[in-house]
């Protein structure tokens, strides 16, 4: 089973430009609504109609030969000329501005420079500054928008480049599967609308579109309106756009690492037993686990599996998303190999955990070290490789992975992935993953004690 | 007892292609048709040479004037004297001219070519084959296989077996006219079971004194393998011992460094693995366990590494940005 959070942008990078601009002026024209027709408008042709003039589409383009590179939405801040939309929309504009830079287009069409403020990665937002006023459509509050389960929101933004677009949809709850909240949105939020405004029937701004679950069916994301509005609040008509961003996130990478590493290790590892072994565990509203269990009659050896993951990320970059853990423990046993060959097959299990292959633009290549270690009457062979982070210090990934050395015809081979996180953090995870680690006493020797 | 004349021409490797006698000096060489021996070589004269006795009784070879004139290992001379061994270029032929009195080396032993020793030795490579096979597959066997699946396995190793065998006595049948296949089998198989038992003394060596830097470096010792292989399948084809060494040898090193490159411009590390992989059964363990503070030091130490690995890289970057933005 996969749970994926991929972020909107990364369908709209494979679209084909081309087939987007032909298609959208096309489809502009079906939006406005036709004078012939003489119905009651309803709740989503009035707003689209007031909206219109503050939405945007925000496009990152390639500095040499100003194709565009990633596509996403925005929207006006009252009548200022800051506009909202979502950091992965911009984040190439933060971490290569030598090589991209950002234009707007509204819906009637026009076209102009962007240019980025400011940045919050956890949330995944950012504010651009326009040579335009906005109308004062979208407001917002410091007090977020009082919203009801089954309430109806409304969904704005470009999608697919096509064309602009607003969906209908419920508002269902928030969603605290990562350590920042979200907006469950049951309806359409499709790549490009990302950084779209979601409003309420009366036009408080509600949320910014920001995902949908791939698996699901109309299982959409929205940012919540406060967090723009405390980063729209932290920027005065004086602001000046930082020469470089990657302290920035660097420094809200730090944060957000400390704030999750702090919540993952505040109570004991939790423990489950596979076979004679003990496990740690870590359940909770943030990481989710499964079990999964292997006892074909045609293989010579059964395996248990556990799996513990976060099912969100921080999105950096296409190629970097951070700041999650999984863990991943298999126990394995057979009685059907002599210990030799089953040795052999589990030190096949045991290889390649590390990819070694490619140098990586974002982190370094890893460094290991590995020992044989006993705790708690288990041994195993445990191996801990760490990156670094190249373009933010103090920013490591973290892999622990562990053999089981003990047991002839039984082993346990555990994995622990952490990404994102500060050295001593990583550090003490590692440690207390490994202290949960343990080996029931052999029953036959109990007995005999009693 | 009378006297005869022999003169061989050679080719390049040394073997004889043609041989003349003669029982009366002198013998002229060249191309036209008034001569003794008619060289069919366009880079010799129409007179070329004339074998003759000189002043000291002992056989001669003298140029008659011609382009290229007479090269003895290489360099131009008018005359040469010949004892027997001397081999003298005319154009691109090369001649040996032998009297009979010349003393031919004692009788070889036929022991070491012998045929029940060939057969042996096939033999030999094919249970060492068969067994190593065997043993592999057994080893490997995780999903209760069908002989069938045994058998399958075996042949396909004696193909390939089979293969490299043949490619090296086709290139020995070429170059020294026998094909040794037997021979060139028994290597492979020798060579083939070394390499295996390396691997295996290497995972139990690693597991057993937690030696991680044994499988760290195990490319190298293979090689190491594969050169001597390779010098002995060598040695059946050409007997310039002295020569295959070095070229074995240098080919090794030349190997073992590209793969040592090839690590450091993956990894920035020069081990071929991050990590010793190898499992074997708990009996095997010799070396103690450490402690999770023993182990959360080296973590701790390793960040010293990691924190280094980055400013290489950041170096490096900046480095590789102001070349190409001048």
């Amino acid at each position: 089973m996969t749970f994926l959070r991929l972020p909107l942008l990364f369908a709209c990078l494979t679209f084909p430009a081309f087939a987007a601009t032909s298609s959208s002026s096309a489809n502009l024209p079906a939006e406005q609504p036709s004078p012939a027709q003489v119905q009651p408008s309803s709740t989503a042709q009035e707003l689209y109609t007031a909206a219109q003039n503050d939405l945007l589409q925000i496009r990152v383009l390639l500095k040499n030969g100003h194709s565009q590179s990633g596509v996403g939405s925005g929207f006006l801040i009252g009548t200022s000329n800051l506009v909202i939309t979502n950091f992965h929309v911009v984040s190439k504009m933060a971490l290569e501005p030598e090589t991209y830079f950002g234009e707007f287009k509204d819906t009637h069409g026009k076209s102009g420079a962007i240019e980025l403020l400011a940045v919050d990665v956890l949330h995944d937002l950012a504010v651009v500054r326009i040579n335009r006023l906005g109308t004062g459509f979208f407001k917002l509050t410091e007090t977020p928008a009082l919203l009801n389960q089954g309430e109806h929101l409304y969904s704005l933004g470009n999608p697919l480049d096509l064309g602009f677009f607003i969906s209908e949809g419920t508002y269902n709850g928030l969603s605290h599967r990562g350590f920042s909240e979200q907006i469950m949105f049951t309806g359409p939020v499709n790549p490009g609308m990302s950084g779209g405004p979601n409003v309420k029937a009366d036009g408080q701004v509600a949320g910014v579109n920001v995902a949908h679950r791939r698996d699901g069916e109309l299982v959409s994301f929205l940012v919540p309106a406060i967090y723009a509005q405390q980063l729209f609040a932290r920027i005065t008509p004086e602001s000046k756009p930082p020469a470089d961003f990657k302290p920035i996130i660097g420094e809200q990478l730090l944060a957000y690492q400390s704030v999750m590493m702090d919540t993952l290790l505040a109570t004991p590892l939790t423990h489950k037993n596979l076979g004679p072994y003990t496990v740690p565990v870590r359940e909770s509203e943030q990481v989710r686990c499964w079990g999964s269990s292997d006892t074909k009659g045609e293989k010579t050896y059964n395996t248990d599996q556990i799996s513990c993951r976060m099912e969100s990320a921080i999105y950096v970059s296409d190629d970097l998303q951070t700041g999650n853990i999984s863990i991943h423990h298999k126990f394995t046993q057979t009685d059907k190999l002599n210990s030799l060959r089953f040795a052999l097959l589990m030190g096949k299990f045991f290889s390649n955990r590390v990819n070694n292959d490619t140098k990586d633009e974002d982190v370094t290549t890893s460094r290991c070290t590995e020992e044989f270690i006993g705790n708690n009457n288990f041994s195993s062979r445990a191996v801990v490789c760490v990156e670094a982070y190249q373009k933010f210090s103090g920013l490591y990934n973290f892999l622990l992975f562990t053999t089981s050395t003990d047991e002839p015809l039984m082993n346990l081979q555990s994995n622990l992935i952490i990404n994102g996180t500060s050295y001593e953090n990583g550090k003490k995870f590692i440690s207390q993953f490994l202290q949960g680690l343990s080996k029931s006493k052999p029953t036959a020797a109990i007995q005999e004690a009693n | 007892m009378s006297l005869f004349y022999f003169v061989e021409i050679l080719n390049h490797s040394g073997d004889v292609q043609a041989r003349h006698k003669f029982s009366e000096l002198p013998i002229r060489l060249g191309r036209n048709y008034s001569n003794d021996i008619i060289l069919d070589d366009p880079h010799t004269a129409a007179e070329h040479a004339l074998i003759e006795l000189n002043a000291n009784g002992k056989l001669h070879l003298r140029d008659l004037g011609s382009q290229n004139r007479l090269k003895l290992k290489g360099k131009a001379h008018s005359q040469a004297e010949l004892d027997g061994d001397t081999i003298v270029q005319l154009g691109r032929t090369l001649i040996r001219v032998r009297d009979s009195q010349y003393i031919v080396n004692s009788e070889v032993s036929d022991s070491s070519h012998s045929h029940w020793q060939t057969w042996l030795m096939f033999g030999c490579a094919i249970a060492m084959l068969c067994a190593l096979s065997l043993i592999t597959s057994w080893l490997g066997d995780i999903a209760n296989n069908k002989v069938s699946d045994y058998i399958m396995d075996l042949i396909k190793w004696l193909m390939s077996a089979a293969a490299w065998a043949g490619i090296w006595a086709l290139a020995n049948r070429v170059f020294s006219g026998n094909a040794n296949f037997g021979r060139h089998l028994f290597t492979f198989s020798c060579g083939i079971v070394a390499l295996d038992l390396l691997d295996h003394i290497y995972a139990v060596l690693g597991f057993a004194f937690s030696w991680e830097w044994f499988s760290h470096y195990q490319s190298h010792l293979q090689i190491v393998v594969v050169a001597i292989t390779i010098y002995f399948h060598l040695r059946l084809i050409n007997h310039k011992r002295a020569m295959l060494k070095i070229i074995c040898a240098s080919l090794a090193v030349l190997s073992s460094g590209l793969i040592l490159m090839n690590n450091y411009q993956k990894t920035n590390q020069y081990a071929d693995s991050l990590y010793m992989n190898e499992v074997l059964p708990p009996v095997v363990r010799m070396s103690r366990n450490h402690s999770l503070a023993e182990f959360d030091k080296s973590i701790h130490q390793l960040k010293a590494d990691i924190d280094a690995e980055r400013e290489k890289a950041l170096k490096e970057k900046a480095e590789k940005n102001t070349t190409t933005n001048p």
